[in-house]
Order: C-alpha cells, then structure tokens, then sequence
C-alpha cells in the first residue's frame, strides 16, 4: 500500500488575479533581463578599468561605507531614544526621521543645501569660523547618503529594540549590571540581526544614492561622480559603459537580498 | 526583616497600596486574580517600577522613600528576581547566564558553579536557553538568581509557564530550594495551590489592596473574602506520605486513594467533603474518627464544625444537621472522609 502524498489543500486563487500577478512580476523581471542580455559581456573588463568607472566604483565604495558608518553611529542612539524614552513630541520626532524615506531625493538634497550650504542655516558659520564647505566635496556625498540611508536604520533598529519590551533588560538589571554592560552585553546582542540587516539596507541605499548626490554634491569625476551618478554621465556618451556599471550595481543589489532573504523575503534561514 | 514595605502606585487603573513584610527564611505569597496588582508590587519592591508613596526596606536598608526622594536603582538592591516565564538571555550560555550576575558586579563568577550543581543542571551548563525545557528552564533562573548573592528573592509566577505535570515536579523541588533560602522570598502567584504549598504565609491582593494576610493555614481554611472563598476554604495539612498513608506533622493519619507520591505533602481536605455521625459510621469511607467539636461557627448557609482531630480538621454541614445531631462545642462525635476526597500534592 502506498501511502498518499500529504498535500496541503490552497484555497483556488480568484480568477482576475493570476493574469495580474504574472503581469507584476514580468514588469519587475524584464528590465533586469534586458540589462543582462544586452550588457556588453566581452567587453566588460576593458569599460570597468576605464578611469571614470574605477573612480566612480572606489567613490562610491568610499562615501557608502562612511555614510553607513555614520548612520550606525548616529542612528542607533536615535532609536534607542525613540523605543525607549517617552517624551511630549515623540511623535513629530519620529515622523521627521521618517521623512527622507518618502522625500523626493532631489528634495532633499535642496534641503541640504539650505541647512549646510554655503550660506545655508549652519553652512554659513561652518564656512565663516572654520572654512568649511561641504556642497560639491566628497564629504557632501557622504552627508547625501547618510541623509537618505539613516531612516532606513533608524525604523529597523528602534523596531527591534520595541519587541524586544525591555524584559531582558529589567532582569539584567536585578542581576546588578550598569547601564552600560547591558547596552554591550544584553541588548546589543539580542538586537544584532536588525542591527546588521539595518546596517546592510541604509548602505545598499547609500550606494544607490542619486538625487540628493546630485543636488547637494553635484556631479564631479573623482569627487563627487559616485557609481549612479557616472551612469547617468555615460547614458550621454557611452551606453555600453553605462550598463556595464548598471551590472555592477544590480549584482551588489542582489547580493544585499541574498545576505539578507531572511528578513526581507519572510523566509526563515 | 528581609522586607518590610509599604508600596502606594499605580499601574492602568489599578490603585495599588500594599503592606508587606517578610521575615528572614519566611516565604510569603502575594495571591490574587489576574489585574489585581501583584507583578507591580514585585517589580516595585524590585525597584523597575517606580512608587509614589510609601517605602522600601530590604534587610533593614531603606531602598525606597518618595518623601525623601530616595530610590536606589535595582543594580543596588542586591535581591533575586526569577521573572515570568524565566527571561533567560537567549544568546548565552546556561553558565554564561548565571555567571552575569556576579560578572556583573565585579565579583568571582566561580560559586555560580556551585549553584548549577546545587540545582542539579550542572550537566546543562554549555546549553542555550532555547534547548531548555521549561522545567530546567526554571532552574536556571532561579540560580541565575542566587548566584547573585541576593538578600531577598522575588518570583514572579514561577510555575506559571509550566504544564500541568511538569508543575507538579518543579512544585515540590522550588519548596525544598526556598527552605534552604537564609534570607525572605516573596512570591506572586495566581494559583492558590502554588500558595499553599510553598508559601508560609499568604498576603491575598484583590483590585490593588490586602484583603486577607495570614499563616498559610489560617488563610486556607477561612478565607474572608469571595475570590479566595471560592478558590480555597480547605483544610491544609503538612505530612509525610507513604504507602498511601499520610502521616500529619501535627498527629494522627490519613489514608489517601493513591500511592504514586512519597515523601513530603501538602493535604488539602475541603470541609465539605467530611460527614458527621453519631454512630461510628458503616460505609465506603477509609477515615473514621472519634473526635470532640472544638468550634462551631456560622458562614453563609453553612455551619463549620472545628474537630480536635488529630489531625485536626474543619467540617461544612447544614445548620438542619447542627440541630439532628445536637453538636455543640465539647460533644464527641464520629468524623468520616473517603480516601478519594484528600488531595495530596507533592512539598
């Protein structure tokens, strides 16, 4: 006697809705397709070594990693702050840090520009007392991409440290440890998936800074001219060179949802 | 005294205002239903939730003191909490958790060992907490908790997260641990026989405010208030069982339906379940004494009956009975109970 397959009986899927699935999927699929077929694959080597594309391609491994670091350093504090103090406000605070998540980037490389500018709110005093200029520096792009990149740590750590309740700091607490060993020792720990996954989604949102890039930093070879902006520079010149950088930046892409499929495609593993 | 407390706060809308003391190697039970306040008067006591009035004192330091503006933090109160379902740092080891407190403190993390073999899950020691089951989960702890060296130990809902079979075990081996405890252990429980069986004396908390305090005993057999009426109103009888048999600590036997637990016991008899007779009593019923009233007394619709015993027993008859069989204070009179009506739990 065979035992029968153990079959897991679906629910039949509404008709109207198949056709448009695999519509969705088609649409998001064969952009990709068309940049690998396309892509210049025996040249590939000789229009990645040209000056521009290396310099664009350590630029932008440069600003991303500063800028994440940056958002690690500043953004972990803001969503310690924001799980875990109540304050009148809290709020609004929050829902500003959200902002650049749903902010035009261009937008908000204006908004960098009034604040850090030359003669922006602070721009003008950091340029007067200390000579400062940060507009059009390598130092602006990385500002450009910590300004659109640390929402997107500040929302997946303060969600961590929130279902993480504050119990296991309480017992830890009982158990005679300072503030300190326990940010080390106990949450730091608990929350280290969300913090590396946090950590991994505001840098691959770095690298794929554009807008804000352009406004604040504008688009200068070997400063300011990262991997997304020469790739609009060379759709002008060269269209093979602009999407041999494309491959470049999809295969970083993928790699970021394969590290972290787990989170982010709700799979376990 | 380990604790001696008076917590006045607030948690959602519960207005909380307790007195608590707890002698040294005394183990009292904060009972109550769900919402009354227990959790907040322990993790006050603890010093994680915040008091408006009164005061704190553990092993004569005052801890807590609002009109002083005193309030020591928890990492200097020097107690041991074992939380609700345990809170056991999931990214250590079992050693690495006990070791944290004394680590913590700047002290020798050696006797933590100590504490893994005394509770026999020494073996266990390289675990993670997820490999636990929840009866070595609560082990762990509770040595996590006296590693730390604590003057006062505080558990809340220790036996909660447990089935039902499991909680009889861990029941009965925690009541032998909080023996050996030097110093006072408060414990906060929902279930009445969690109460009887570990706790010496019992402080009952109903929406916020102490509704009964008393010798363990004394709160069983005459409960004050509906919730613990319904839930108790037995009598408690400390004893060692064998073969069936229960010998009371305070004199005389019982004869019980099963044999399955040895060593020592919790009885609970309910009044109900005793009959009186003027005659000695021919039936099914394995206990039958020749006892004298001591008290009689009216509750509800009911009359309870004090019988010297031994063992001494509380017997619930109408008051038509009180009249038939003419039982006043002094008479002697024959006391009945099936074996199948003592309920022998594990101590």
């Amino acid at each position: 006697m065979t035992t029968p397959r153990a079959q897991v009986r679906q629910a039949p899927i509404p008709r109207i809705l198949l056709p448009l699935a695999v519509l969705a999927f088609a649409f998001l699929a064969l952009p990709l397709l068309g940049l690998l077929l396309t892509a210049p694959w025996g040249q590939m080597t000789s229009l990645l070594t040209s000056p521009t594309a290396l310099e664009a391609l350590r630029l932008s491994i440069a600003t991303s990693l500063a800028a994440a670091a940056i958002t690690v350093l500043l953004g972990v504090p803001l969503a310690w702050v924001l799980a875990r103090r109540d304050f009148p406000g809290r709020t609004l605070v929050r829902g500003l840090v959200l902002i650049p998540l749903v902010l035009p980037p261009v937008v908000g490389g204006v908004t960098l520009l009034t604040a850090f500018g030359r003669r922006g709110l602070v721009g003008q005093y950091l340029y007067d007392w200390f000579g400062i200029q940060l507009p059009f520096s390598t130092a602006g792009v990385i500002m450009a991409e910590a300004f659109v990149a640390l929402p997107f740590l500040v929302i997946t750590v303060e969600g961590a440290l929130r279902s993480l309740d504050g119990i296991y700091e309480d017992a830890a607490r009982t158990l005679g440890a300072r503030p300190t060993r326990i940010l080390l020792r106990v949450t730091a720990p608990l929350i280290a998936p969300s913090l590396i996954a946090g950590t991994v989604l505001a840098w691959a949102r770095a690298l794929g800074e554009f807008g804000a890039t352009l406004t604040f930093a504008g688009n200068f070879p070997g400063v300011t001219q990262t991997l997304p902006l020469a790739v609009y520079s060379a759709l002008e010149v060269s269209r093979d060179e602009a999407i041999a950088l494309s491959v470049i930046l999809l295969a970083v892409s993928f790699t970021v949802l394969v590290a972290l499929r787990g989170r982010l495609l709700g799979g376990r593993g | 005294m380990s604790l001696d407390a008076r917590v006045v706060t607030r948690i959602g809308n519960v207005e909380v205002d307790v007195v608590i003391a707890c002698a040294p190697g005394e183990t009292v039970a904060l009972l109550g239903p769900n919402g009354a306040g227990k959790s907040t008067v322990l993790r006050s006591i603890a010093g994680l939730h915040s008091i408006t009035a009164g005061h704190v004192s553990i092993a004569g330091d005052v801890v807590d003191d609002p009109s002083r503006d005193l309030h020591v933090p928890p990492e200097r109160r020097r107690i041991g909490m074992v939380f609700q379902d345990y809170v056991l740092f999931p990214h250590m080891t079992v050693r690495q958790n006990v070791e944290f407190g004394p680590r913590s403190t700047g002290r020798d993390p050696a006797p933590a060992g100590r504490w893994l073999d005394a509770l026999g899950i020494a073996e266990l020691a390289d675990r993670r907490p997820r490999e636990l089951s929840g009866g070595q989960a609560q082990r762990v702890a509770l040595a996590r908790a006296l590693a730390t060296d604590p003057r006062l130990l505080l558990l809340d809902e220790p036996l909660a997260a447990l089935d039902a079979a499991t909680r009889i075990e861990v029941r009965g081996r925690l009541h032998r641990h909080l023996a050996e405890f030097a110093h006072g252990t408060v414990l906060v429980t929902h279930d009445p026989l969690d109460a009887l069986v570990l706790a010496d004396r019992i402080v009952v908390l109903e929406d916020g405010h102490v509704t009964q305090d008393g010798p363990t005993a004394e709160v069983a057999a005459q409960p004050r208030t509906d919730y613990l009426a319904a839930l108790l109103g037995v009598t408690l009888i400390r004893g060692t069982a064998r073969a069936g048999i229960v010998t009371c600590n305070t004199g005389g036997s019982l004869v019980t339906s099963g044999t399955a637990v040895e060593g020592p016991v919790v009885v609970l008899v309910r009044p109900q379940a005793i009959s009186l007779h003027l005659e000695h009593p021919e039936g099914s019923a394995r206990n039958v004494w020749d006892t004298t009233v001591t008290t009689v007394d009216l509750h509800g619709d009911q009359v309870r009956v004090g019988l010297a015993g031994p063992p001494s027993l509380v017997a619930a008859v109408t008051p038509a009975a009180i009249a038939d069989l003419g039982i006043a204070p002094g008479v002697r009179i024959w006391a009945s109970l099936k074996a199948t009506d003592v309920a022998v739990h594990p101590a």
